[in-house]
């Protein structure tokens, strides 16, 4: 399936825009769904949501973790496993997800669980991407 | 001057006779021109069916009628509700509520969250470039 590129900001000076593969998903816990935008990171090992969402949904910590951005800063956060569907690709079961409780984490979609599932073309040139379902089980 | 009927036909002539002779002797064993010809029809076949130059040019199979996903205009909410947690409708374009947490959100529009109807969007609290990418501490 296809996806345009979204527009996060209004222009900047130069009249550029700054756009973002984003999409909408669905995601499931124990206790509840929520619809969400996400954002698809090649650059992250793993996929990130705000540690709301689990007690939301009611995820189970499986087991502590420490993640560092471009600022090195480590990030005290936990693994959790969710449901998850985004529009126009199969759905998949147990994507783990780390759950980390800092105000400007909303949801990115790294490489653990979901890029290994599937096959990515950005063609931002286009201001497109694609992704396809290509493995039922993260290595 | 006119070129006489006997040498023009002379030359037609033998032009297809040098033509086959090149075809048959210089040609074929160079290229299968069939499979060559069928190469090109092919070829042409799949870029039409994948919508042409820059996907421009339509095509009635299937595969040009993938469906393309909207991508969303989130623009308008920068920088109104920098940094806050946003409740919009499944297509972004109206905000439900708007709170400074998600738990706040879900205490606004619970409800519309709960039946699908909304969707949450934090809106960045810098416009600065993101440059994204979490590694791992093992």
């Amino acid at each position: 399936m296809r996806y345009s590129y979204s527009i996060a900001f209004p222009p900047r000076e130069d009249g550029s825009y700054i756009i973002r593969p984003m999409v909408d998903i669905r995601i499931f816990g124990p206790q509840g769904e929520r619809n969400a935008k996400a954002l698809i990171d090649s650059g992250a090992d793993f996929s990130i949501a705000h540690a709301e969402y689990a007690e939301k949904l009611g995820v189970e910590k499986q087991r502590d973790i420490e993640i560092v951005g471009v600022n090195r800063q480590p990030l005290k956060g936990f693994v959790g496993v969710m449901a998850l569907h985004i529009e126009g690709i199969p759905g998949m079961r147990d994507v783990p997800f780390v759950f980390v409780d800092r105000p400007s984490e909303h949801i990115i979609l790294g490489q653990e669980g979901f890029f290994d599932m599937h096959q990515i073309r950005f063609a931002r040139h286009q201001r497109m991407f694609e992704i396809t379902k290509v493995r039922n089980k993260s290595s | 001057m006119a070129i006489p009927g006997v040498l023009a036909r002379y030359l037609i002539c033998d032009g297809i006779y040098w033509a086959g002779i090149t075809y048959r002797f210089w040609l074929l064993p160079r290229i299968d021109i069939f499979d060559w010809l069928w190469r090109r029809l092919a070829n042409s076949f799949a870029h039409h069916a994948h919508g042409g130059y820059n996907g421009t040019m339509r095509s009635k199979t299937t595969a040009t009628k993938r469906k393309v996903v909207p991508g969303y205009d989130f623009s308008y909410l920068y920088p109104k509700y920098r940094g806050k947690w946003v409740a919009l409708t499944r297509d972004a374009k109206r905000v439900l509520a708007v709170s400074d947490t998600l738990a706040g959100l879900d205490r606004d529009a619970g409800k519309a969250l709960d039946d699908g109807k909304a969707t949450v969007y934090r809106v960045p609290d810098t416009d600065a470039y993101f440059v994204g990418g979490y590694a791992l501490f093992i």
